[in-house]
């Protein structure tokens, strides 16, 4: 199995030190940068696995980081945030973090997540080979391209929204639970308290526009999880 | 009538209508005296010249000539006349052949003439009489009278004046308008910049508005301003000193936890349940420092987040999921959340989702702490009227009364050996206690028959 390169963009350099030991006992390559500039520049002329990005950076700001990235880039990006401070984390993920964990962490839990990212995006990979346009309604999804198309307008989706959506478009007009949908949007078991879902169905609402009815795409079912809807022709 | 505008403008308008009308109407009222009676007087006088000249043509020309010559003069005086010899009416300006109802007035108020002459007036009815000179100047027996119907002085001013006056309360109340507005405008203006600084707006400026105002009013402007920069700074000074305070107590133990991890790999068997602890205490001072610095926030007027109307729907399904999570979380130690959501129609709460999840999550992972294992805790969500409410209750041992309000303040935590196996710190519901008054709701804790505690909830909502 090829090494997984990761690189951290973090100001602690105590912090990044401890990380860089702990994740090559886990089998990863490891690069760390310091400050918005350099890590911005390494991640844009360097290939790496996933990148570990520290919203609070001093100075040039996390979340402007990563907005330039994305702007080039669509490596997986895992958000280092301060806990109960929601705004980072809802805009972060609206720009396109794949994934977000609260400071101070478990240093358990962040690697777990690092593995979900990447087992997810290897299973994109994968997926992409067959070329499936999924079409439901004036809805048109293009997995390999993460391309999306509402009315024939492009809908710009991070991946996380992408594949979001795409589970709920596959059964269309079914609920799926979030259990299910935790499991294969985030690649991890749902666990109380994660707000991570319904963050990113905040945000896929937003970027898409009201179905040909005028009511929501995608429906909240009490209890359960959610669906997309579809419109009776 | 409340409003400084209205005082200001009615007051000013009844003082100015009042001095004006009442000053014309004086003038005009005494306007006759003195100078007004001397006037009349030399009039009467002259009629009497007039008079003796219809004597002497009545004498040289005969009696129809002295009447033509009369009733030329009363047709200029439009006076009715009489010329009385000894008390008979010998000349008047009757008409032919009939006896006016005035006659018998002017026969009785011939007796008062005096050779100079005598006027009055009764009510409308203005009077004069005169002892006419005979040949040679002496006085005669002959005694002009003249009768006329003629407004009261006062009368006749109003009627004249009548357009002054409303010209006069008119323009007062012009004057009275500007005056209200000129006065009241400053104060309007300090008042709108204050509510919008009682709503959290701290970049009011209120000294360009008032610029051209009298220098008390720029003085009192100017003192504002500087009170409004004041507080903003200082806001703004407690918003950083909480963020660095904050990045700075999540750094150490951020490298903590990695540290820890690192410990574990190399660390032989006998090393893990050490570890564990530091594990768990470092796991508590993260949750502890968060639960400050939100209680911190909340305490400053920095609740964070937008206020925005929630349908009750979307609030039950905010208490749906939180109940969900924590039912989630209880289970692993064996106990349970059981949620009861009633009738709730149509309204909205205006609410910080964010700030309300957290509140219910303190108040249902509290009593899910304190459940007794096996049991469960009951959440009721309930709408009557316009107030929407939130109860919990657990089959724990309650609390005592006396400390049932002080469980609200930090790190209040009731006596017993319990708590420190649970882990709380006393600060989950001082963050319910600020974020429920946030809300303008109220929250209230009371042992339940039965045996537990019950926290109630209460939310005002508004029209959907």
């Amino acid at each position: 199995m090829a090494e997984y390169s990761l690189l951290l963009i973090d100001d602690d350099i105590e912090l990044t030190e401890l990380l860089t030991d702990y994740f090559k006992a886990e089998g990863f390559a490891v690069s760390a940068a310091h400050d918005g500039p350099s890590g911005l520049e390494r991640a844009l002329n360097e290939d790496f696995s996933l990148i570990v990005l520290d919203v609070m950076l001093p100075g040039f700001n996390g979340l402007e980081v990563l907005r330039r990235l994305r702007a080039q880039k669509k490596v997986p990006v895992l958000m280092l945030t301060a806990r109960g401070d929601d705004i980072d984390r809802i805009v972060g993920l609206e720009i396109g973090a794949d994934d977000y964990l609260p400071k101070p962490f478990n240093a358990r839990e962040l690697v777990a997540r690092i593995r979900a990212v990447l087992r997810r995006t290897e299973d994109r990979a994968v997926a992409t080979s067959e070329v499936q346009t999924l079409v439901v309604g004036d809805l048109e999804l293009v997995p390999s391209s993460l391309g999306c198309r509402i009315q024939g307008e492009p809908v710009a989706l991070t991946s996380a929204e992408f594949s979001l959506l795409e589970v709920l478009v596959k059964a269309a007009g079914k609920v799926v639970s979030r259990e299910d949908l935790s499991e294969k949007v985030l690649g991890r078991r749902l666990s109380p308290y994660d707000r991570s879902l319904d963050v990113h169905v905040s945000n896929l609402r937003k970027k898409l526009t009201r179905g040909t009815t005028g009511s929501e795409r995608i429906k909240t079912v009490r209890g359960t999880g959610y669906l997309y809807a579809v419109e009776a022709n | 009538m409340k409003s400084l505008f209205w005082r200001i403008f009615v007051l000013a308008w009844l003082a100015m209508t009042v001095v004006g009308v009442g000053f014309s109407l004086l003038v005009a009222a005494s306007y006759p005296t003195a100078r007004m009676e001397r006037r009349m007087q030399r009039m009467v006088m002259s009629f009497g010249i007039q008079g003796e000249e219809v004597l002497r043509v009545r004498v040289r020309e005969g009696q129809a000539a002295a009447e033509a010559l009369l009733h030329g003069i009363s047709t200029d005086l439009e006076d009715n006349l009489w010329l009385i010899e000894d008390g008979t009416v010998q000349l008047s300006t009757e008409p032919a052949g009939e006896v006016s109802p005035m006659r018998k007035e002017a026969l009785s108020f011939a007796a008062k003439a005096t050779p100079e002459g005598f006027r009055d007036q009764l009510s409308d009815l203005e009077r004069y009489a005169i002892t006419l000179r005979g040949e040679g100047g002496n006085p005669s027996h002959w005694v002009l009278v003249g009768l006329n119907q003629r407004p009261s002085p006062v009368q006749r001013v109003l009627e004249r004046e009548a357009q002054r006056l409303v010209l006069i309360v008119v323009v007062a109340g012009l004057l009275s308008l500007l005056l209200a507005r000129y006065l009241s405008r400053p104060l309007l203006q300090l008042r709108a910049a204050s509510g919008r600084i009682a709503q959290g707006d701290l970049s009011v400026r209120v000294t360009p508005a008032l610029k051209g105002g009298s220098t008390e009013m720029m003085a009192l402007g100017r003192d504002f301003d500087a009170m409004a920069e004041r507080l903003e700074a200082i806001l703004e000074s407690q918003k950083r000193l909480l963020r660095d305070v904050s990045h700075e107590l999540r750094s150490p133990l951020a490298r903590m936890g990695v540290a820890l991890e690192l410990a574990r790999q190399r660390a032989g068997e006998a090393a893990q349940s050490p570890l564990d602890r530091i594990e768990r205490d470092a796991l508590r001072l993260g949750a502890l420092i968060s639960e400050i610095l939100q209680l911190t926030k909340l305490d400053a007027g920095d609740p964070g987040g937008v206020v925005e109307a929630m349908p009750v729907g979307e609030v039950a399904d905010l208490v749906r999921g939180v109940a969900a999570d924590v039912d989630f979380e209880a289970n692993g130690k064996g106990r349970s959340v059981k949620l009861d959501i009633g009738e709730l129609g149509n309204a909205n709460l205006m609410a910080r989702p964010e700030l309300l999840r957290r509140a219910v999550e303190n108040v249902l992972r509290n009593a899910a702490r304190y459940a007794p294992e096996g049991s469960q805790v009951e959440c009721k969500v309930v709408r009557t009227g316009d107030v929407f409410e939130i109860t919990v209750r657990d089959h724990g041992t309650g609390v005592p009364p006396e400390a049932l309000a002080d469980i609200f303040r930090p790190f209040v935590r009731v006596q017993s050996a319990r708590d420190r196996e649970t882990g709380g710190a006393g600060i989950g519901l001082a963050i319910v206690d600020r974020a429920v008054k946030l809300h303008k709701g109220t929250v209230r804790a009371e042992n339940s028959d039965g045996g537990g505690l019950e926290v109630v909830m209460r939310f005002p909502l508004a029209a959907a």
